[in-house]
This record gives structure tokens, sequence and C-alpha cells, in this order.
């Protein structure tokens, strides 16, 4: 392996990346070349050095800034589904919940009628025959049969009546 | 690494708890990963009010799209891998990656490693010199091309292995190594006159 072969491999070195021959020519390498010993202390010199860089703390209030924030970004239909309890929906989630009810509401109607009592309208006149259909034109004679049954008695007693009056005047 | 069973991740309990609806154990992961999610974002962009924006973010990103999160990594890999693209959507969006890191410096009183908080109350002197040689690390950083600062980043501050990293840029493990060394050989080249003090 040369020189630049065994450079390209010292980073891998360094973090215990290399395993077996490779190892241990790049070991032997270092050892035997100073230039390659200060390339690989340099290396890990510069790489140790970014423990050095500062360590910020996020601000005091940042959960309670994070709570307000979302608050303030979430859209009424996600609140909503979060006091329902079904959070983790987002706006393609309530578009489609909101599909499904329409849906539901449509198939309901839908079905209805099949549910509920016929009501009385045209269709069910065609299914009744002549004598049906002229019963119903008279309904009110039908349903008071029995009185005009009774008128029709009293105009034939009445006729009665006037006939045994020609009668008894024929005879007198 | 999709073989490996990543439920028993207690950062991927909570998630899973917090997609049950669990808003305390948002929260928990949040106390959690808030920290570290600010100081990646803060050596990202270099400059800490902006970090901060962005780290809230970030958790708000996650509590809107934690119905998304399938259980395919560690936590940390998804959470950090939204952190880098909300830090490079805003680096893009402003084009502003020579953020000025004098304002931060005067800015960040107080704000200092417990050990170099330390030898500040020893020596105010050192103290400038150390603050003055965290700046020129930082600048190091700051001055690596996107993908090789995530890596470095990643890799040195957040522990992760090369896996890890490679899921969370969305680029194979071999490509991280490529990209580490790079980034080790520019952060020489960069730091070396820190080295021979």
């Amino acid at each position: 392996m040369s020189a630049k072969d065994i450079r390209k491999l010292i980073p891998l070195y360094l973090e215990g990346e290399l395993e077996g021959a490779e190892k241990e020519e790049v070991r032997r390498a270092i050892a035997a070349d100073p230039e390659l010993k200060r390339y690989a202390q340099q290396l890990q010199a510069s790489w140790d050095m970014l423990d050095e860089v500062e360590v910020i703390e996020p601000p005091a209030n940042y959960v309670s800034n994070f709570w307000t924030r979302l608050a303030a970004e979430t859209p009424w239909y996600q609140k909503l589904f979060d006091a329902l309890g079904l959070s983790g929906y987002n706006s393609r989630r309530a578009a489609a919940f909101g599909c499904a009810c329409v849906i539901l509401l449509v198939g309901v109607l839908a079905v209805r009628p099949f549910f509920s009592p016929a009501p009385v309208g045209l269709e069910s006149l065609v299914a009744l025959d002549d004598e049906d259909l002229e019963m119903l034109e008279h309904i009110e004679l039908v349903e008071n049969l029995d009185l005009i049954e009774e008128i029709e008695f009293l105009e034939e007693m009445e006729l009665i009546d006037e006939l045994d009056v020609l009668e008894m005047s024929r005879a007198t | 690494m999709s073989d490996h069973d990543y439920t028993t991740d207690p950062d991927v309990q909570l998630m899973l708890d917090f997609q049950a609806g669990d808003k305390q154990a948002f929260e928990t992961l949040m106390r959690k990963y808030f920290p570290r999610v600010l100081n990646f974002i803060y050596r990202y962009v270099g400059q800490r009010e902006l970090a901060e924006e962005l780290t809230q973010e970030v958790f708000i990103k996650v509590y809107k799209t934690a119905h998304k999160y399938t259980v395919k990594s560690k936590l940390q890999t998804w959470l950090f891998t939204i952190a880098k693209n909300a830090s490079l959507n805003e680096l893009r969006r402003h084009h502003h990656r020579d953020y000025s890191l004098d304002a931060s410096v005067e800015g960040d009183e107080g704000s200092m490693s417990g050990q170099h908080m330390d030898q500040r109350a020893v020596d105010p002197s050192q103290a400038l010199l150390d603050k003055e040689r965290s700046l020129q690390i930082r600048e190091a950083i700051l001055s690596l091309p996107d993908n090789q600062r995530a890596a470095v980043l990643l890799r040195r501050y957040e522990q992760m292995s090369y896996d890890e990293i490679a899921a969370a840029l969305k680029i194979g493990p071999k490509a991280v190594k490529s990209l580490l060394n790079r980034a080790k050989e520019n952060l020489r080249e960069r730091l070396k006159h820190l080295l021979m003090e």
C-alpha cells in the first residue's frame, strides 16, 4: 500500500473502523513514517478539539413556549379532534373524515324509504283496479253508504205513501 | 438496519405512547432531546436565536407529523433528520451561510460548558482566550460543506454509528465514511494553527 493510500485510511484507523491485515499495515506505516505519524496526530487532535465548542442551554421557559406556539398554530379542526380524543388527525384526515360523514348522510337518506311506511301517492294508485278507483272517486259516498241506503229506503217509503194517497183519492 | 427491533428503544416507546394520545410522553421526549437538537442546530447554523427558533419548529413538526412516524430506526435518527433538514432549508431560504459568529460571542455570556466556566472563574483572560478558541473551532465546523458538517455533528456530538448517520442523511454508509474522511481532513487544515499553540 502506498503512503497516499495509508493516509486515506488513517481517519478510519483512528476511528477503530479497520480490522485485520489492513489495520496492522496502517499501524506499522504510522510507526515507521514520522510524516504519517504527525498527520495522524493532527487528525486526532483536531477531532478532539471539537469538544471545546461551547454548549448552550435552552431558554428557561422553552416547554411552555412550545405549547403556547403550538396552540397558536393549531387549526380549529385539529383542536376539535384533540378534544374528541382523536389526536393525530391532520388536514388530510379531516377532509377524509368530512367526506365519510357526507357519504354516510347520503347513504342514510337513500335507504330510509326502505325502512319507513310507504307514502300514499300516485304510485300506490296505479296498483288499484277500476272498481277500486271508482270507489275512490266516490269515497264520500262509500263512507256514507249506510246513510244513503237509508235515504233511498225513505224515498221508496214516500213513493208508496204517495201511491196510497192516490189510490185512496180514486176510491173516494 | 431494518432487521433491528427498535421497539425496545425507550424513546421509540415514548413516541408510540404519544401516537396513542399520551401528550405527557411527547413532553418527556421534548425535555430529553430539546437541548441536544438545539446544540446540533446551533452548531449547524451558527446563530443562537435562529437555533432556538428552528428547534421550536422541529418539535412542532415532530408533534404534528408524529402519526407518520414508523419504527424503522431509532427515534433520534428521525429527529435529527428533521433537525438537519430544517437547518438546511433555513440556510438555503435566506442564503445566509455566513452567519456572524461575533454577535453570538457577545450574546452568549454564561453559556459556556462547565469546564470553561471553571477556567474563567480562575483566570478571566484565559477564559477569553478559550472563548476565542471555541469560536474558531465553531467557524471551522461552519466552513464545512453542508453534508460534511451534518456528518461531523452527528458523529462527534451525538455518537451516531455510520449506519445511523447514513439513515439520517439518506445516503449510504460508504458515503458517510467518505464524508467524514474529507471533513476530518478539512478540519485538520482549518484548525492547524490552533494545534501549533
